[in-house]
């Protein structure tokens, strides 16, 4: 599949050659004693499509567009000579119009690069063998003088190639022929339709002139080729057009015709124009233009399109985790401020009140004095072992002083449920890393010692790849849902802000098992 | 006994040299900073240095001069750490550093001035002193529980006195029994945990709480 891979990258030969066909053939026409109008008309179409060709093939060389539309021109010529009364070009031009749909069906069900599907191939094949067997029974099977003896007089026209000429045979070939045409160029309709309506927004800027220009096409063609075989059947025209309208279709036909190349310029034009995403499948088909290079273009766009998608979901939980991040962040401050209040600051009232007591027994009782300053120095003691684990649960020294294993040996040491520790570290981590680590372990121990009601857990540290594994695993009763309403559902944001893994199973009577991977860069 | 303070907070060393100066010490000197610690150390030679665990430039840089002193002047500079962590890993570090007298005391212990005198003397005599608290927290560990379920209520109770650092003579006169009785519940202790017995006093209080802390 590809005319782009063979044809020239320079458009003017075939250009001049096409346009001087176009002349030549309507001026073969006008001599030939042809309508004028139609003739003007006609030879405007067909250098339209020539020129149109030649713009396009000339600014994106590796569209088929242009070569297509060129070709077009130079076929649609050949069809006028139908009208003429030169014999044998009457015959030519009669037996090779049309061709030029066949043009348009494939731009119709390819544009911009895409490879033509199996229906696809069906389609184009089958109005193709339907125009070569029509072109054949116009050829070689038909003369009027001798098929039409009634419409022609003898002498009028000749075909000089009808060697086999058979009226029964030709009206088959010529019915059937126009028929498969006509529902070929239906099928078309309907996929350039769908592609259509399919095509998201931003590529409808490019795919949509073309399609409208290839549906008009096709629109035509199906119509021709209907009437062709329902005027060879019946005798009669398809449609019967009132007088009145008449000289108005004679207008509107040449000028929707006149939409085809036109639009089908604008929408190759556009391929590189349009900005964003399609740009880049637009400078690939700048080079090239290997049909696989370009499904991998086109592929590639519409996996941005995922990615966007991708990314605006991640967008959205970036933002529901900072806002959790905030919220407890301010949760701490408030845990802190209340442990200062309940603790500290209720021992130190107590002191203050007890030392004013102290301060009027001393004149009274001076005997008692003693035993109260024993009671505040152990209050203040108390007091001074509340700050010390407030401390510590804010950030634990020994973390920062010493690092991860010791911190970890700590709240080892401290859990109630007997923990098996494997610590494979080889060195300090970064600082963020460990922080997150102890505090995972911290909180995982917390849990296993307050709902798992397991005999035993284990906790391993383990460098692996350029991060650091984790894994919690106790013999509990698994079963709940880890994450509800304990620490570890914060934890799991300042994982994936320092773009580590985090993960929990917990299967009824299985246990829990804590894994999380942090990176160490 | 001749003495260094070390602490950045003024309110705490005034207070530790007051204690000391009462309870007949002679303060050679007094330090704000590891650095200065070190120097002063160095040149004054002292019996003791009591040393802020926390003091500039960085969280624990108290404790690497306590290690460090021990490790250069063996055990003629015993030293007394004041720590506000309850880590029995520091309190591993500062014995294993070196022989001599060595102390790990939470500050909350600066309010007992005859605890902190005594400690102080024991430390500089070549003795130990680990803090009770530091001691309950390895004992506490529910490993730790298991492994000393071999062990009477009262044998735990003489292991805990001994991971403090107190001699013999002071656990039989903290649990009222005689000298004796507590050297034959030392022994049954050591041979049932299967521990070697060390003359050494830092040696025996290094080993039980290595012992304790699961790592012996």
């Amino acid at each position: 599949m590809g005319p782009a891979k063979v044809v020239t990258r320079d458009p003017w030969p075939a250009t001049g050659v096409a346009a001087a066909f176009v002349v030549v053939t309507h001026y073969v026409g006008i001599v030939a004693s042809a309508p004028l109008t139609f003739l003007i008309v006609d030879t405007g179409i067909g250098l339209l499509f020539v020129g149109t060709g030649a713009i396009a093939w000339h600014r994106r060389p590796s569209s088929r567009t242009g070569p297509l539309l060129v070709l077009s021109g130079a076929l649609w010529s050949l069809g006028s000579y139908g009208p003429t009364s030169i014999v044998p070009l009457w015959t030519i031009g009669f037996s090779f119009e049309g061709y030029y749909d066949l043009a348009f069906a494939l731009l119709a069900l390819t544009f911009p690069a895409e490879r033509l599907s199996a229906l696809g191939r069906v389609v184009i094949w089958g109005m193709g063998s339907a125009f070569v067997a029509r072109s054949i029974g116009r050829l070689l099977l038909q003369d009027p003088p001798r098929t039409y003896p009634d419409a022609f007089p003898p002498g009028s026209l000749v075909n000089p190639f009808a060697i086999l000429e058979n009226r029964l045979a030709f009206e088959a070939v010529e019915i059937v022929g126009s028929a498969a045409i006509t529902a070929t160029a239906i099928v078309v309709v309907v996929a350039a339709t769908r592609r259509l309506l399919r095509t998201p927004s931003l590529t409808r800027t490019v795919i949509g002139p073309v399609m409208i220009g290839a549906l008009v096409a096709m629109a035509f063609a199906a119509y021709d080729a209907a009437e062709t075989a329902v005027t060879t059947a019946t005798r009669a025209p398809l449609l019967e057009v009132p007088e009145s309208l008449e000289a108005f279709l004679g207008w509107l036909v040449p000028a929707a015709r006149a939409i085809v190349p036109i639009s089908l310029l604008v929408g190759t034009l556009r391929l590189r124009s349009a900005g964003g995403p399609l740009s880049r499948v637009a400078a690939s088909l700048g080079q090239e233009a290997d049909p696989g290079d370009v499904d991998d273009a086109l592929s590639a766009y519409i996996e941005n399109d995922e990615l966007a998608e991708l990314l605006r979901s991640q967008l959205a939980e970036l933002r529901a985790s900072r806002a959790r991040i905030v919220a407890a962040g301010d949760a701490e401050r408030r845990r802190i401020e209340r442990a200062l209040h309940d603790g500290a600051q209720q021992h130190l009232t107590s002191v203050a009140m007890r030392l004013d007591e102290i301060r009027r027994l001393s004149e009274t009782q001076p005997t008692e004095v003693p035993s109260r300053l024993a009671e505040i120095a152990t209050e203040l003691r108390d007091a001074m072992h509340e700050m010390r684990e407030l401390a510590r649960g804010i950030h634990p020294a020994i973390l920062t002083e010493a690092g991860l294993g010791p911190a970890i040996g700590t709240l080892a040491r401290r859990s109630p449920v007997p923990v098996d520790l494997r610590v494979a570290l080889n060195g300090r981590l970064p600082l963020p890393t460990e922080v997150t680590a102890y505090y995972i372990v911290a909180e995982a121990l917390t849990n296993v010692a307050r709902s798992a009601r397991a005999s035993r857990v284990e906790v391993s540290l383990e460098r692996v790849d350029s991060g650091l594994s984790i894994r919690v695993v106790d013999d509990g009763i698994g079963g709940a849902d880890p994450l509800s309403g304990s620490g570890l559902e914060g934890l799991q944001d300042r994982v994936r802000a320092l773009n580590g893994r985090f993960e929990i199973l917990s299967p009824p009577n299985g246990g829990t098992t804590l894994a999380a991977w942090l990176p160490c860069e | 006994m001749r003495v260094i303070v070390a602490d950045d907070s003024a309110v705490i060393r005034e207070g530790v040299v007051r204690i000391l100066t009462e309870g007949g010490a002679t303060i050679l000197g007094q330090a704000r900073s590891a650095d200065e610690l070190l120097a002063l150390v160095d040149d004054l030679h002292p019996d003791l240095a009591v040393i802020d665990i926390r003091m500039p430039p960085s969280d624990t840089a108290g404790l690497s001069a306590a290690v460090r002193i021990r490790e250069e002047h063996g055990g003629a500079v015993g030293v007394l750490v004041l720590s506000q962590f309850l880590e029995p890993d520091y309190a591993l570090r500062l014995l294993a550093g070196g022989s001599g007298g060595v102390g790990y005391l939470l500050k909350d212990r600066v309010a007992d001035a005859a605890e902190l005198l005594a400690s102080a003397e024991r430390v500089a005599a070549g003795g130990s002193a680990i803090d009770p608290s530091v001691v309950d927290e390895i004992v506490r560990g529910r490993a730790t529980q298991q492994r000393l379920s071999v062990l009477t209520p009262r044998e735990r109770e003489v292991m805990a006195l001994i991971a403090e650092g107190r001699s013999n003579r002071s656990v039989a006169d903290r649990l009222s029994i005689s000298v004796k009785t507590v050297e034959g519940q030392v022994a049954t202790i050591f041979s049932k945990l299967g521990l070697e017995e060390h003359p050494d006093d830092n040696r025996r209080v290094l080993a039980v709480i290595a012992y304790l802390d699961g790592r012996a």
